[in-house]
């Protein structure tokens, strides 16, 4: 699967990709370079999470488009365009945006778009009104365009490498392009109603992105503490949970699990699901009490979440035969 | 201040800058590390009472350390300040080499040597994050060497520290319990629970800092510095925790390799319990831990006290 990174120059766009997918802490990007030529970064945790991300230098116009580009953008099955929300006026980026949606969108129609309104950490944005007030500003003035050209309307992300806002944004915009996801949202549903769990993500260990959640709405703040949660788990599991010349990624393993307990009355409960997937569930103290269940119905989600994925794998094994 | 036995002065000292109210924000009030990057500078002095374990009071001097304060201290203040110190702390900056720095230290050690002999002197050599990794050992051996030519021969502990680690705990772990006049009981206390339990190691940690009271291990292991680790993301967790408006209560981590406890203990402390042998059940420790927390609470207590 590819997906692009497009926008003018200096709007976070490498930062992005370093901080999610390379570890680099928020403070280190100001020493990055500008992107002079197209960068590819693949992302491969598990044969579920299999991306490959293109990040185009900010100097990329559509009107100088050669056929590498060309190439690049038609494998793309999606495209998200980066906006510095605080570099203000937006006329000039969003031009850009509505040039290359019209362009690629001519000759790869199946192509999404979703836009980051990113850097909203600044002084400018200190309440949640002022982003807002950004994000209805930006839509506002796409609008026209948009609809004049018939161009397939892009979704909005409020962004910052500061918080986890990107990591949620990331894991929103992945799960569009996961065919499987659907199947696997109706089992955490399913999951969900039976054990009465309040809220239950599928996570990347790695990348602490999720990969699905039950359809409830997502709140950053239990989004938050179940990613702490996993750095808890792979921080104390690196030092009692291996052995001195294994690698870190495997301090998580086939019994990867953990149960935190807060004063508020939730528990959050964590299991390993596959290699390097875990499923992170919140849940009141007093319906945790019939562990045992809870375990049992993990257990049948987690062959679920096999037989999907095989299924997956051998579909794509045979595209690539066919093609 | 009245001097009575479980209250204990502490003088934090070093130029403006160094890292004092940074370390002291973050283990004793709950700051992120990048939350300090919004402090301010600390006028003259700031006194602090901080309660421990319970019984223990530290009155924390935090000593601000523009030059014209820090010429007060010597001059005027001198009396007071430097009378009746248990432990004086003094902060380096290591990427600063401001030749003043030094003379301070040295001013310094010597109003202790008159006014305070017995106190306990420990140095930290801070922002050691700045060194790159392969020269930090060197730096750090070049600053300590220095700063024992400094000491008058009085006995004085280096640490290398830096808010963005586990060296941060250590440091302070090792300041508090040199605070803890009877931890000898409180030991061999531990010593015995970790046998009953059939445990690997217990870890015994301070409630709101998180910083390590005491511990006993049955089996060894690669990594000296891992209770400091663990102070450093189970308080980091903990402010994550508290965004969300709750408290952390108590934890359980295992993969096929190990299983950790982490929970309340007594009302001053949390207790750290690990165990590698699987046919040890979770129930039955989660058990021996609510036994062992009347019985430990009297000899937390006691070990504040001198005999
Ligand atoms: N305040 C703030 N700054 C950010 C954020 N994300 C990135 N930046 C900063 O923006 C600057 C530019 O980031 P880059 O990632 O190099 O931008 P780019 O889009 O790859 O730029 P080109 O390669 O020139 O196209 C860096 O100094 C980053 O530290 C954010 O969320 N908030
Ligand atoms: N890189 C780095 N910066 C630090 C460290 N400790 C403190 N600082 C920074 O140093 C600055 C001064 O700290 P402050 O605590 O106000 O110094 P004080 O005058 O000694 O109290 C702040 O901006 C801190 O963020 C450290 O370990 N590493
Ligand atoms: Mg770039």
């Amino acid at each position: 699967m590819q997906i692009a990174l497009l926008g003018t120059k200096k709007v976070g766009k490498s930062s992005i990709l370093k901080v999610v997918f390379q570890k680099m802490s928020p403070n280190e990007t100001l020493f990055i370079d500008s992107t002079s030529r197209i960068e590819e970064i693949k992302v491969e945790n598990n044969p579920y999470t299999k991306y490959t991300f293109v990040d185009f230098p900010g100097s990329f116009e559509v009107s100088q488009i050669n056929t590498q580009d060309r190439k690049i953008l038609s494998k793309c099955a999606m495209i998200i365009y980066i906006l510095d929300a605080q570099d203000q006026p937006y006329n000039k980026p969003l031009e850009k945006f509505i040039n290359i949606v019209t362009e690629v969108h001519s000759f790869n129609p199946d192509c999404m778009f979703e836009m980051f309104i990113h850097k909203i950490d600044g002084d400018m944005f200190v309440t949640e009104d002022l982003k807002l007030e950004a994000q209805n500003g930006v839509s506002y003035l796409l609008k026209a365009d948009i609809q004049e050209r018939k161009l397939p309307e892009p979704g909005f992300f409020l962004t910052s490498i500061y918080d986890l806002s990107i990591f949620e944004a990331l894991s929103k915009i992945l799960i569009k392009v996961s065919p499987q996801v659907n199947y696997i949202q109706n089992m955490l549903d399913n999951l969900m109603n039976y054990c009465r769990i309040d809220k239950v993500y599928l996570f990347d260990v790695i990348n602490k992105l999720y990969i699905a959640t039950d359809s409830t709405p997502v709140d950053l703040i239990s989004y938050e503490l179940c990613a702490d949660m996993i750095d808890v788990v792979i921080d104390v599991s690196c030092i009692y949970g291996i052995s001195g010349n294994d690698n870190v990624a495997s301090a998580f393993d086939r019994k990867s699990t953990s149960v935190i307990k807060l004063d508020s009355g939730l528990t959050l409960y964590l299991r390993e699901i596959e290699h390097m997937l875990a499923l992170v569930c919140l849940v009141k103290e007093d319906n945790f009490d019939r562990q045992n269940l809870i375990d049992y119905n993990i257990d049948i989600f987690k062959d679920g979440v096999k037989q999907i994925f095989q299924a997956h794998e051998k579909l794509l094994k045979s595209e690539e035969n066919k093609s | 201040m009245e001097e009575n036995d479980s209250n204990r002065k502490v003088l934090l000292m070093g130029k403006n800058g160094a890292g004092k109210t940074s370390m002291r924000s973050i283990i004793f009030a709950n700051f992120l590390p990048k939350d300090t990057m919004r402090l301010g500078f600390t006028i003259a002095i700031n006194e602090s009472r901080i309660r421990f374990l319970g019984t223990l009071c530290l009155a924390l001097w935090d000593c601000g350390g523009q030059d014209h304060f820090m010429q007060h201290y010597f001059e005027s203040q001198r009396d007071t300040l430097f009378r009746s110190v248990q432990v004086l702390i003094y902060v380096f900056d290591i990427k600063s080499d401001d030749q003043r720095d030094m003379k301070y230290y040295k001013s310094c050690v010597e109003a202790i040597k008159e006014h305070s002999p017995t106190a306990r002197i420990f140095v930290l050599i801070h922002k050691m994050d700045l060194i790159p990794l392969e020269k930090r050992s060197e730096t750090y051996s070049k600053k300590e060497r220095e700063v024992y030519q400094n000491s008058e021969s009085l006995n004085v502990v280096c640490f290398g520290t830096s808010i963005w680690d586990e060296t941060l705990y250590l440091a302070w772990s090792k300041i508090v319990n040199y605070m803890i006049p009877n931890s000898e009981m409180l030991s061999q206390s531990l010593k015995k629970f970790c046998v009953a339990c059939e445990a690997d190691e217990v870890v015994l940690f301070e409630k709101s800092t998180f910083l390590v009271i005491s511990s006993y291990s049955a089996k060894e292991h690669r990594d000296t510095h891992r209770f400091e680790k663990i102070s450093n993301i189970i308080k980091l967790f903990k402010l994550s925790c508290s965004k969300a408006a709750a408290r952390f209560k108590s934890m359980t981590v295992a993969n096929s390799n190990f299983c950790a406890f982490i929970d309340e203990f007594t009302s001053s402390t949390y207790i750290m319990l690990v165990s590698s042998d699987s046919s040890v059940q979770p129930a039955l420790t989660q058990m021996n831990i609510g036994i062992a927390k009347k019985h430990f609470e009297g000899i937390v207590k006691a070990s504040t006290v001198s005999q």
